[in-house]
C-alpha cells in the first residue's frame, strides 16, 4: 500500500495531523457527554456521605445553598424549615503529600458531631491511617454484618464534642496543644487538627449567616 | 499448537507473562501492589485498556505509514485511556471509581500497552489481536494480584484487606514499601527463571527466552 510505504513528509504530516485532530474530536465529544453525569455522581456520592456524618434527620438539599468564610464551605441541614444542624468542607494543604479534603459536621451550637476525610494521598499504613475510617476485617468476623454507624478513628474521633471556644489551644500534644496524634504520622496528625480547626473557627459566622432565614 | 487461538491467549498468563517473562509496566507493577485489593484493581484496569487498544490498532496498522506508527499508536491509547477514565466517572459506582481513579492516568506509560500494540496487534488480525490483549492482561493482573497479596501479607498479615492473623496489630513497613517491592519483585522473578530453566533441562534442552521477546528481533527502539 502506497500510504504504509509513504516516506513523503506531506503524507507524513497529514497523517498524524489528521490522526491528533480525531483524537480531539473524541475526547471534546466525550468529554461535553460525561460533564454533566460526572458532576450529578459526584454530587451523588458527597449527599451519601453527609447522610453519614451523624446529623439529625434532615430533609434539605444541604449542597444548595454554601457560604463560604476563611476557605470553609459551608451548609445547613434543615427539618421542616428549622436548622438542625452544619456541616463544612474544609480543606489543608499541609499533609504529607497533596490536598486533603474533609466534611465536618457541627451541632447547632458548635460542638463538632463527626470528621470524615474525603478526599487524601497519604502513605498507606501510617498517614492513611488517620485519614481512613474502616471496618476491620478478620477471618472471625468476615460473615457479620458491620456494625451500623461510622467505623472508629481515634485521630478523628477525638474532635467530637469540641468548638472552637473551649479546646484550649487547638494542635497536637507534640505541639503543645491538646488533641493526640499517631506515632509515624505527625505531619497528617497536624493538618487533620489545623483542617478541623479552621472549620471550628468560622462556624459563629457561618451560623448567623444561615439564621437569617437563608435556609429554604 | 503454537499458532492456535488458544496459544495467543494463554501464553500472557505463563510462557510470555508481561511482567515475569517481558518485564514490561515495572513502574506500575512496583508502584500500586501495597495490597492485593490494589493489583487487581490496575490489572484489571490494564486488561480493559489492553483489548480496545490492540483492537484499534490491529485495524489501523495496515494503514499508519511507518515511519510515525509510533506517535500514532501513542494518541490511539492516551485517547482510550481518557475516554475510558470519563465514563468510568460518569457512569460507574463511586466506590469503584475511587480505587481505580489513579491507576487510569498511569495505563496511558504503561508501556505494556505500546509494547503489545508494537509487537503483536500491528502485525495480527482484530479478533487474535483481542485475544493477546485478553491474555496479556489477565497475566498481568494475575501477577499483580500475587504481589500485592504477599506484599500486604507481610507488611500487616491480612490479605484483601481481611486480618488473616489478628494478633498483628502494628504493620510492618518494608514489605509495602518501594524496597520491599523490588526484593519480592527479584524474588519471584529469579523462581519463574528457575522453573523454567529446570523445564527446559528436562526436556534435554538450554532454556532461550521466547523468540519474540529477543531484543534483537525487537523493532520498537529502532
Amino acid at each position: 500500500m502506497t500510504l504504509r510505504n509513504s516516506e513523503k513528509i506531506w503524507v507524513l504530516a497529514l497523517f498524524l495531523g489528521v490522526t491528533g485532530v480525531l483524537a480531539a474530536l473524541i475526547l471534546a465529544v466525550t468529554s461535553r457527554l460525561t460533564a454533566e453525569p460526572i458532576r450529578q455522581a459526584m454530587l451523588r456520592n458527597e449527599l451519601k456521605m453527609l447522610k453519614e456524618l451523624d446529623l439529625p434527620d434532615f430533609d434539605n438539599d444541604m449542597t444548595a445553598d454554601v457560604f463560604t468564610v476563611g476557605g470553609v464551605e459551608y451548609m445547613a441541614a434543615s427539618c421542616n424549615g428549622k436548622i438542625v444542624g452544619f456541616a463544612a468542607r474544609a480543606q489543608n494543604n499541609s499533609g504529607y503529600s497533596g490536598l486533603l479534603k474533609s466534611l465536618v459536621s457541627f451541632d447547632v451550637n458548635g460542638n463538632i458531631l463527626a470528621v470524615q476525610i474525603v478526599e487524601h494521598k497519604e502513605t498507606p499504613g501510617l498517614g492513611a491511617a488517620v485519614c481512613e475510617r474502616k471496618f476491620q476485617k478478620t477471618i472471625f468476623n468476615l460473615f457479620q454484618q458491620p456494625p451500623a454507624g461510622l467505623p472508629p478513628n481515634a485521630i478523628l474521633d477525638q474532635f467530637r464534642g469540641k468548638n472552637a471556644a473551649d479546646s484550649g489551644n487547638w494542635s497536637i500534644t507534640k505541639d503543645g496543644g491538646t488533641f493526640a496524634f499517631r506515632t509515624g504520622a505527625t505531619v497528617t496528625s497536624r493538618a487533620v487538627t489545623a483542617m478541623v480547626n479552621s472549620a471550628a473557627v468560622n462556624f459563629n459566622k457561618a451560623k448567623a449567616y444561615f439564621a437569617k432565614g437563608a435556609v429554604k | 499448537m503454537k499458532n492456535s487461538l488458544w496459544h495467543d491467549f494463554i501464553k500472557g498468563i505463563w510462557s510470555e507473562n508481561p511482567v515475569l517473562v517481558l518485564l514490561l509496566g515495572t513502574c506500575p507493577t512496583l508502584a500500586v501492589t501495597s495490597s492485593a485489593t490494589n493489583g487487581l484493581s490496575m490489572g484489571l484496569a490494564t486488561t480493559c485498556v489492553l483489548i480496545g487498544s490492540n483492537a484499534v490498532i490491529s485495524l489501523i496498522a495496515g494503514i499508519t505509514p511507518q515511519k510515525i506508527r509510533i506517535p500514532v499508536y501513542i494518541v490511539v491509547i492516551a485517547t482510550f485511556v481518557t475516554v475510558v477514565n470519563m465514563l468510568m466517572q460518569a457512569y460507574a459506582p463511586p466506590e469503584l471509581c475511587q480505587s481505580l481513579g489513579i491507576f487510569i492516568p498511569l495505563i496511558v506509560v504503561n508501556c505494556i500497552v505500546l509494547g503489545r500494540a508494537e509487537a503483536f496487534a500491528a502485525k495480527h488480525g482484530v479478533f487474535r489481536s483481542m485475544l493477546d490483549g485478553a491474555g496479556m492482561g489477565l497475566g498481568f493482573a494475575l501477577t499483580l494480584t500475587m504481589l500485592g497479596a504477599i506484599r500486604e501479607f507481610l507488611s500487616s498479615g491480612s490479605v484483601f484487606e481481611i486480618k488473616i492473623i489478628t494478633a498483628w496489630t502494628t504493620d510492618f513497613l518494608l514489605p509495602s514499601a518501594a524496597p520491599g517491592a523490588f526484593i519480592i519483585v527479584g524474588g519471584i522473578l529469579a523462581f519463574k527463571n528457575f522453573c523454567s530453566q529446570r523445564a527446559a533441562i528436562k526436556q534435554g534442552k538450554l532454556y532461550v527466552p521466547p523468540k519474540g521477546l529477543d531484543c534483537r528481533r525487537c523493532r520498537i527502539c529502532k
